[in-house]
């Protein structure tokens, strides 16, 4: 495709959305622990998450991970059960509060059994045994299964959601993103590495930094040499943004063939996809799902699929992509899980190559995180009222929006 | 003692050997971020000069993708190439040890090489060792 000649390119998103303004948006909500509490009351605890792991986590019966929701002080046990269904338990022991498991994961053999007094449940929830339960007076054994929560499985991704009745199933509140990513093929591409960290820094900031593709020219001019920079149109960056109800979407240009790669990333390129590979090349983009680089551009860099609130998509290819899960701990930290998945190395100079692939990408993630804490520094010393978006930024705009409509009045 | 060998035709990076075949990232980004950029240089150097011979040597090898099958001499020699992945972006792209103004990188953690995580993979993908 010849870049210069697409129309969209010049194209302003958010004229095309007159409920989103075109003005700053304020710093308070980023700093307001009256926000934070209305987050945590009206969205967190109310609308699905994403756990940011997938049932390959968790792929036989008694397999478990621990999801650690800190906004609502709750630890819950995703297991997967004999009948290999995946449940959501609160990580607690009904004889005196012990927590069952102190592992982030692990495999329970059968039952889960509390190391305190023995006491067990099946994998199910369900009373299983209390020690000595002739020495208790009137034990009301009905009431002492786990408390469950929601727990559901959207593309192999597993989610919960606090409400004990859901306002709506998780294919709703996935809604038009089904369709978009449909025959994506999550299940031949493993998760290739995985890094954590708690950041202090406010919720919407991480949330923030994966939102817009507008820092790659700048922040990432190292570790993205020259790929959205096009010398025959300078100012050439969006190829899609879709807005849809709590979701957003966006898909970016990029070219490889002006950026040269220096000799190691050259030569990982050669056995598998690195940052310096040219997606569009490596499989015929019209073969893609319809919503990962829907403009079917052969100079294309990553689309940015947002599901609200914690999780968002970084397509980098047909079978490479990134998942990023962000959770609010308090009003001014939070936990990033950052995971990239791949197809599995078949041979070692395939394993050589994703090393390298592993490297950069890990570099690009921490110069994102660099930011996160120093920003956090300037909205606390209330320099500053008022934040600036431009056009590109426009799925922060929308994702915005869409909590402060949930959170409502907080001031 | 584990070997500090180097399959034939490889002695010359024998010396290297003690110091930078480090078995997992963890290691590697500790040493890489502990050495002199002068040090990661020449290691870059050299191993960059040598990385064709080595593709070809563990291409040979008919491994299934995992270095848990191969023996201790061309296993060393795969952690020398992932020791020269670990120091490429400091020589290449950012001109100095480790990411120009970047995140701590010790509260940056791996965890794909947590424990658990290193025995759910290796029930998933068992070796044919």
């Amino acid at each position: 495709m010849n870049a210069a000649a697409d129309s969209k390119s010049h194209k302003r998103w958010t004229l095309e959305h007159p409920e989103l303004s075109t003005g700053p948006l304020p710093t308070a909500p980023y700093l307001s622990q009256n926000y934070f509490d209305g987050m945590r009351e009206r969205v967190f605890k109310k609308v699905w998450l994403c756990t940011g792991k997938r049932v390959e986590d968790i792929p036989s019966p008694g397999d478990y991970f621990i999801f650690d929701l800190e906004i609502a002080n709750a630890q819950l046990i995703i297991v997967r059960g004999l009948d290999n269904k995946v449940r959501a338990h609160h990580n607690v022991c009904m004889h005196r509060g012990n927590k069952l498991t102190v592992h982030n994961r692990g495999t329970f053999k059968g039952k889960m059994v509390c190391s305190y007094h023995a006491w067990a449940w099946t994998l199910d929830g369900k009373l299983a045994t209390v020690t000595e339960e002739e020495m208790f007076y009137n034990l009301n054994k009905k009431c002492l299964n786990l408390p469950s929560v929601a727990c559901d499985v959207w593309a192999g991704f597993i989610f919960i959601n606090m409400e004990p009745q859901p306002k709506e199933s998780l294919l709703e509140h996935i809604g038009p993103i089904a369709d978009l990513v449909a025959g994506y093929p999550f299940d031949e591409c493993p998760v290739a590495w995985s890094y954590k960290a708690h950041i202090e820094t406010a919720w919407q900031n991480a949330r923030d930094s994966q939102l817009e593709g507008y820092h790659l020219k700048y922040l990432h001019k190292r570790t993205s040499p020259g790929v959205m920079s096009y010398s025959e149109d300078p100012d050439r960056h969006t190829l899609d943004f879709k807005l849809l109800g709590k979701h957003s979407t966006g898909s970016y240009f990029g070219v490889r063939s002006e950026s040269t790669l220096p000799p190691v990333a050259r030569l990982a390129t050669k056995y598998s996809q690195t940052l310096g590979s040219t997606a569009s090349a490596l499989s015929d983009v019209n073969t893609w799902p319809i919503g990962v680089n829907p403009a079917r551009s052969k100079d294309w860099f990553f689309d940015v699929c947002y599901i609200f609130p914690n999780f968002h998509f970084i397509f980098l290819g047909k079978h490479a992509y990134i998942g990023h899960t962000f959770l609010p701990v308090k009003v001014n930290r939070t936990y990033w899980n950052a995971r990239c998945y791949m197809p599995a190395p078949k041979t070692l100079t395939q394993w050589f190559s994703r090393e390298c692939a592993k490297t950069a990408v890990r570099d690009l993630w921490m110069e994102d995180g660099s930011t996160l804490e120093g920003t956090q520094k300037v909205l606390e010393s209330g320099v500053l009222t008022h934040l600036q978006f431009q056009d590109q930024e426009i799925q922060i705009r929308h994702a915005t929006k869409v909590m402060d409509d949930m959170v409502g009045d907080w001031q | 003692m584990i070997s500090q060998k180097l399959p034939p035709g490889f002695q010359d990076l024998e010396p290297l050997v003690l110091r930078w075949a480090l078995p997992t990232e963890r290691q590697r980004n500790r040493l890489h971020l502990s050495c002199s950029f002068d040090e990661a240089k020449e290691y870059y150097n050299t191993l960059l000069g040598r990385a064709d011979a080595i593709i070809a040597h563990l291409d040979a090898l008919e491994a299934d993708g995992r270095p848990n099958s191969i023996p201790q001499e061309s296993k060393n020699l795969f952690y020398l190439l992932l020791s020269l992945a670990e120091v490429s972006q400091s020589v290449e792209i950012h001109g100095q040890i480790g990411v120009v103004d970047g995140f701590p990188a010790d509260r940056w953690l791996p965890e794909h090489e947590d424990p658990d995580w290193r025995a759910l993979e290796m029930r998933l993908r068992p070796t044919t060792a």
